[in-house]
């Protein structure tokens, strides 16, 4: 148990911080704005007590009605709201940047301080190093498992409703319509397309490590990476593919909106794209990784730049 | 057990360090290999463990050719030069950790190991607390505890004090005895004086009898 919080400690401060705060603004400021009518009829009690108001249309108004009910909302409109006006949506840039200080750590140890050939002489080339370089896609279901967790969040403030014309009436811009009528389906499809972009992440810090063999600068160095990926993506789309062939295809190649669903129709375009990209990555990796004694030179020298 | 190498030519970008070697070791005897500093050495140990590849040239353990393959040497223990363990386990975690790979050997074996290269009383010290010769003292564990058929050893006694060096010295005399094959490479000729069956040395790229290894 000690050993399993000392290895993973890193994993656990984010996990908690992630759900603290979505929680923190779930059953906050989104419940108090969106869903409670507390304070705007705590309001009018102020408003209509004096003499000159209570005649007021609007104090009438209320004195009829009673005080307004609590608004209800649908499941997916809440976790939209999530996504895009809590803390949490930092995380659509900086993702990438936690991914890689979580996934390369332990990797990045082996390599660091030539533990390699120790296990070199003891097990093939290929089985290490896929051993090792699979080792950091164990951290592929942080992140879902993160949002899972607010997504439960979210059923238990929207009640398990899931009509969604509010939704769609209020604020198309966020999701349209084809994902909001999957209804609670969303969530999978939703899993899905995160864990395709932390894959991704994940691959660009196993490149990094390859580039320079220290843990620090190598998270640094994929976070660059991601936004080298995230510009070429605005220049392929805009100039490109816009201004060249006219294929309005931009927002398929935005990688920083992970969370933007508004204006991608086409699903499977979306996926296919970063799927793509996924078997480029892995490409690379390969080629960076695959001779086994550059491999081992790279781990004897610490700070070495690729060779 | 025969290691047989032939031809063996490697090459570092502008640099020839090992230019055509020819040799057979035959197990059952300690073979000490003499170099000054660059000599090649540690370069010639990793190719023949496998960790480095040869330009040319065959290391043949009983005619198998591990290093084609990318595969590394079966029943081969290896010390080689800055010997490096994770820094925040002990020493006998360390080598725990190492052994789970292969899986041939308990913690018993690990102790009696620790025993012979006298680090009983350090082993549950971190890695990161030891001094130099303790941490060559656990690297040499490392190279033995598994019962290898061939024991390669990088400068074996850098930093050893006399006592520990004289219990390993009588546990590789033992080994050998066992059909082992040692090979031991040193620029410091008295390291291995009275140790080796064979004295060899390494200049300009090849291998030949010591000089003064016939006296
Ligand atoms: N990975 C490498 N890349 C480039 N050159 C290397 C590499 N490893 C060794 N060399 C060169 O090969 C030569 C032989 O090195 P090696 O380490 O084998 O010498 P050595 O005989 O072990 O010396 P020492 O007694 O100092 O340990 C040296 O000139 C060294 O610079
Ligand atoms: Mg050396």
């Amino acid at each position: 148990m000690k050993k399993f919080l000392k290895n993973n400690y890193l994993v656990i401060i984010i996990f908690i911080i992630c759900i603290f705060l979505g929680y923190f603004y779930l059953f906050g400021e989104f419940k108090s704005t969106y869903l409670n009518s507390d304070d705007i009829n705590n309001a009018f009690e102020m408003m209509c007590q004096s003499d000159e108001m209570k005649t007021s249309k609007e104090c009438q108004d209320y004195f009829i009605n009673g005080p307004y009910e609590d608004a209800e909302r649908d499941v997916l409109f809440i976790f939209y709201y999530l996504l895009d006006s809590s803390p949490l949506r930092i995380l659509s840039f900086t993702m990438s940047f936690l991914i890689s200080l979580v996934s390369l750590k332990k990797i990045s140890t082996i390599f660091n301080n030539g533990q390699t050939k120790l296990y070199l002489t003891r097990e093939k080339y290929s089985v290490f190093i896929k051993k090792t370089l699979l080792n950091s896609l164990k951290y592929i279901f942080l992140f879902p498992i993160i949002f899972i967790i607010l997504y439960l969040g979210c059923l238990w403030l929207g009640k398990g409703n899931f009509d969604v014309s509010y939704l769609i009436d209020s604020s198309a811009s966020m999701i349209p319509y084809q994902y909001a009528s999957l209804g609670p389906w969303f969530i999978v499809l939703f899993t899905y397309s995160l864990i395709i972009n932390v894959i991704i992440y994940i691959l660009l810090g196993l490149i990094s490590l390859r580039i320079v063999n220290n843990y620090y600068v190598s998270i640094i160095i994929s976070y660059i990476l991601f936004l080298v990926m995230a510009i070429s993506g605005e220049i392929f789309g805009e100039l490109i593919f816009y201004e060249c062939f006219n294929i309005d295809i931009h927002n398929y190649l935005n990688f920083i909106g992970i969370f933007e669903f508004s204006d991608i129709p086409n699903y499977y375009l979306y996926t296919g794209i970063r799927i793509l990209i996924i078997f480029i990555l892995t490409g690379i990796i390969y080629l960076l990784y695959r001779n086994k004694e550059k491999l081992i030179n790279y781990t004897e020298k610490k700070w070495e730049i690729l060779k | 057990m025969i290691l047989k190498i032939n031809g063996l030519v490697k090459n570092f970008k502008n640099e020839s360090v090992l230019n055509d070697i020819n040799y057979e070791f035959v197990s059952g005897n300690i073979y000490g290999i003499l170099g000054r500093n660059g000599s090649g050495k540690s370069v010639l140990l990793k190719i023949i463990s496998g960790l480095y590849k040869q330009d040319q040239g065959k290391v043949l353990f009983d005619e198998i050719n591990y290093n084609d393959s990318n595969d590394f040497p079966k029943d081969v223990g290896i010390s080689i030069e800055d010997p490096s363990f994770l820094n925040d386990l002990t020493g006998f975690d360390n080598l725990e950790l190492l052994a789970s790979i292969q899986n041939k050997i308990g913690k018993d074996d690990i102790n009696k190991i620790l025993d012979i290269v006298n680090l009983t009383e350090e082993k549950d010290k971190k890695y990161k607390k030891y001094s130099l010769g303790m941490k060559q003292k656990l690297s040499l564990a490392q190279a033995f505890m598994e019962n290898p058929k061939v024991i390669l050893l990088d400068e074996p006694f850098n930093g050893i004090d006399r006592i520990s060096v004289d219990k390993i010295k009588n546990y590789l005399i033992n080994l050998k005895k066992k059909d082992v094959l040692i090979i031991i490479t040193t620029h410091i000729k008295d390291d291995i004086a009275g140790l080796c069956d064979v004295l060899l040395e390494l200049e300009d790229g090849k291998i030949k009898n010591y000089e003064g290894s016939k006296e």
